[in-house]
């Protein structure tokens, strides 16, 4: 068997290329398309070139440059006293990367510093006199340092809870004097049974921070993006979950370490939001997702008499490529019937449609029982696109053709009641399926009939084509024995035979681990058998034709390896890290799931078989990756410490222990 | 170390040149146009012979691609890279002609018509024999664990940019990777060791 890597340098190695004249066909083709689209000639060169490319006004632009950056250095240096500088509290988020920004200090000159402090305290005692407690909030993570302070004692003032995990960073940001600590000040008033001003806690590092409620939620807030009023009644998950007054909402996340979060509303561009490490300052923190206004976009369907065609099901999946930040993305999802006119509109995609949809993810679906479907859009071109924003994009469903035919055995006896696509054969073994595809040159047909393995035909259709005759073939049946290392039998293992989406069986092993599968159709290409219980490693086996004998199976126990974290430096355990579970192979490995870990030890459990073996790789922010060595599957439960190197090349800080 | 951070510049440097590309593009520049072609034509169409196994698909598939980028020219934004938008691109096209196969089917049986279609020879693709058992074995892969391999593989894509693109968790693109990867190996005999 050949190992991963040299698989994979033999796919890389492959390379096609098209012919000359079709380059040349390609090329036309884009060149001409480009020529629609623009007319003919370039456009005008952009202002920033013809500055960058002149002579006097590019000393004059890096001038201009300098005196920024010398300003911007000014500022730093004159931030005031008590609260640190920013990139030295980096557990200290006082700008939540998702919520709208306030004008930063870092780019506040001192200048206008002043003017921006004032209008900062004018909108907080505004809010303060509306209740506004999401508007104090998002003051006290983006406002200036004086902000804070004031906005801190109008949380207290209104006893707001909700405020307490921002003050409380903010607390154990502070650097000066302990008991002058506002923030710790504001915390206690809230919340008196918590902790108080002078409380050791006060002050340290947030890893010492009071246990988090058991329950993990990620917290979001939907508001217009237009108007920044929030959006009750959007709904979350498909509906799962759905915004209260404030737009505010709460997502129970179990214990998954990403999360998707989409929200749709109607009139607006249905958005998602990715979280790819679900830390607990993410779900400490409300995200903001602004929605934006949608566009309407609609058509007709009719038939092949110009009559339009009600109860169509029209169904359309926009989710672009984006670039894996937590900024939200448009994942538009729509499913609609049509009216008596054989109309149907969607408000929810973006003005931008073309460009989305080139930007791939697109699936644009009509369909109907009563007639040839589904059927395909596609991707729609600028015509489409105009088409679909005047509501006129036109689809005509065609009633079809229709196939018949007769299902019989082996013995050539007729079977009544077998299940031939959505059909049902008679006493006669004959079937009728209609709204064929009049073009469609093949037609894949499936059998389902009692005492018969699911049987699948392909056969070449044309509109004159004689009744097709289905001989159905007796099963194989595949039987074995599923047993621990020990050679123990295993009761209530379960086995999964998978050959294409046609055969999929699962039966359960009996108190003496053996097992018996009902008929089975002889395998097309390759099948896989995947064997599961409790406990143990699911292992899985590949085979191509029928097995002779009893095929048995060897289970192994599930494998937890743990140990812990350290700097290899210090000794020190590390705070934060990464863990990724590899599956190797003498020559390479996969990097199978990542995980968050912390407090200087890690544990994993792998749950597949792997008879190449494991490892775990640790990863840390300013250090170097440790890998493990190769953790065979039959050890039992080893623990593996790791020792990481700073990396010498990374600015970046380090999540060391206390 | 040395080679980590020359592989890190030549992808900085190639992100930089197809950006320079791309704003030309917008400026309706046949010249970028060109040269984007030729500088992915061959990765691309790689793709879209091992997605549908046919090169004259395929190289409809290109074309459509190729239309549709000079087409959107003057409202581009590449918000990642444009090796990662086109070869989204090309899949969703292979895509839309598998579908458009399959459409006269009563049911969806994307695994099953693939695993019953022979992956023909497909032209220039075919070096070795070695090659021809790969491509083979490729069509017989369902076409999710395909689009995987050959996403990865062939493309060079990220299994976090599949799972975007796929509309799947990242956990399910390694799944669907390594079931690939094993159903290949199986596939494929060792050398001849005589």
């Amino acid at each position: 068997m050949k190992t991963t890597r040299d698989l994979i340098q033999l796919a890389g190695g492959l390379h096609a290329s098209p012919s000359p004249q079709a380059d040349a066909r390609i090329l036309g083709a884009a060149e001409a398309a480009l020529d629609r689209t623009f007319g003919l000639g370039p456009r005008p060169e952009p202002l920033w070139r013809i500055v960058i490319n002149n002579p006097i006004t590019k000393p004059a632009l890096a001038a201009m440059i300098l005196i920024g950056v010398l300003v911007l250095v000014l500022v730093l240096v004159r931030h005031p006293a008590g609260i640190p500088a920013q990139s030295n509290r980096p557990s200290a988020p006082t700008v939540v990367t998702n919520l709208p920004q306030e004008p930063n200090r870092a780019t506040t000159t001192p200048f206008n510093q002043t003017e921006q402090l004032a209008k900062e305290l004018a909108l907080a005692e505004q809010r303060f006199s509306r209740k506004d407690v999401d508007g104090l909030v998002d003051l006290l993570e983006t406002g200036l340092d004086q902000t804070k302070v004031k906005v801190a004692g109008y949380l207290a003032d209104l006893g707001e809870r909700q405020a307490v995990p921002a003050l409380q960073r903010l607390a154990w940001a502070w650097t000066g004097d302990p008991k002058a600590n506002p923030f710790a000040q504001a915390v206690a008033r809230i919340k008196p049974s918590g902790l108080e001003p002078n409380n050791p806690l006060v002050g340290q590092a947030p890893a010492k921070a009071p246990v988090q409620p058991a329950a993990r939620r990620l917290k979001i807030k939907v508001v217009d993006k237009a108007t920044g009023e929030p959006l009750p009644g959007t709904q979350v998950e498909d509906g799962r979950y759905v915004c209260d007054a404030n737009g505010c909402c709460q997502i129970d996340v179990g214990d998954a370490t990403s999360w998707e979060v989409w929200v749709s509303a109607p009139g607006y561009i249905g958005t998602s939001i990715e979280f790819q490490l679900l830390t607990e300052e993410v779900l400490s923190q409300t995200h903001l997702l602004a929605m934006d206004t949608g566009t309407v976009i609609g058509g007709i369907v009719q038939d092949v008499n110009g009559m339009p065609v009600e109860g169509v099901i029209v169904r359309i999946l926009l989710r672009p490529g984006h670039d894996g930040t937590t900024k939200p993305f448009v994942h538009v999802c729509f499913e609609q019937r049509t009216g008596t006119s054989g109309r149907w509109s969607c408000d929810t995609v973006p003005a931008d449609l073309l460009a989305q949809v080139n930007a791939g993810g697109f699936d644009f679906v009509i369909e109907h029982a009563d007639y040839v479907s589904p059927v395909a859009c596609g991707i729609p071109d600028a015509y489409a696109v105009s088409a679909l924003r005047d509501g006129t994009y036109l689809t005509t469903l065609y009633e079809g053709s229709t196939l018949r035919g007769r299902v019989i055995n082996e013995k050539g006896w007729p079977m009544e009641g077998a299940r031939v696509n959505s059909a049902l054969t008679g006493p006669d073994g004959t079937f009728v399926i209609q709204h064929i595809d009049p073009n469609a040159t093949k037609i894949d047909l499936r059998i389902d009939v009692d005492g018969y393995p699911p049987t699948v035909r392909q056969i070449d259709y044309r509109p004159d084509v004689p009744d097709a005759e289905i001989v159905l073939q007796p099963g194989w049946f595949l039987s074995g024995r599923v047993v621990d290392r020990e050679g123990k039998p295993l009761a209530d293992a379960e086995i999964h035979v998978v050959n294409g989406p046609w055969c999929h069986v699962r039966r359960s092993t009996d108190a003496e681990g053996r097992y018996f599968t009902g008929p089975l159709p002889v395998p097309i290409g390759i099948m896989n058998i995947q064997v599961s219980k409790a406990g143990f490693m699911q292992t899985f086996r590949i085979v191509e034709k029928p097995a002779d004998g009893p095929m048995d199976f060897v289970l192994h126990r599930e494998l937890h390896v743990s140990g812990q974290v350290l700097d290899a430096q210090t000794g020190r355990p590390l705070d934060q890290f990464r863990i990724t579970a590899c599956l190797t192979d003498p020559n390479d490995k996969v990097r199978w799931e990542t995980h968050p870990g912390q407090a200087g030890r890690y544990k994993h459990t792998f749950i597949h078989f792997c008879e190449t073996g494991y490892a775990i790789v640790i990863e840390a922010d300013g250090y170097l990756p440790a890998t493990s060595r190769v953790i065979e599957p039959n050890e039992r439960d080893p623990v593996i410490d790791l020792a990481l190197t700073v990396d010498p090349n990374s600015p970046a800080d380090r999540g060391t222990g206390p | 170390m040395g080679s980590w951070t020359f592989d890190r510049w030549a992808r900085v440097w190639e992100m930089l040149d197809d950006l320079r590309l791309v704003a030309q593009l917008n400026r309706g520049s046949k010249d970028a146009l060109r040269r984007i072609y030729l500088k992915y034509r061959q990765d691309l169409f790689t793709i879209a012979v091992s997605l549908v196994a046919d090169s004259h698909l395929a190289e409809d598939c290109l074309q459509d691609v190729f239309v549709r980028l000079a087409e959107s020219a003057g409202t581009l934004s590449i918000r990642t890279n444009l090796r990662g938008y086109l070869a989204s691109a090309i899949v969703n096209r292979a895509r839309d002609c598998l579908r458009r196969d399959r459409r006269q089917v009563d049911c969806p049986v994307d695994d099953l018509q693939l695993a019953t279609r022979q992956a023909g020879p497909a032209g220039e693709l075919v070096q070795s024999e070695q090659a021809q058992q790969l491509v083979e074995a490729m069509g017989q892969l369902p076409v999710e664990q395909r689009e995987v391999f050959v996403l990865h593989v062939q493309g060079r894509m990220t299994f976090r940019q599949i799972a975007r693109l796929q509309g799947v968790s990242i956990r399910t693109v390694h799944s669907r990777y390594r079931y690939a990867i094993e159903k290949l190996r199986q596939s494929l005999p060792e050398e001849d060791r005589r």
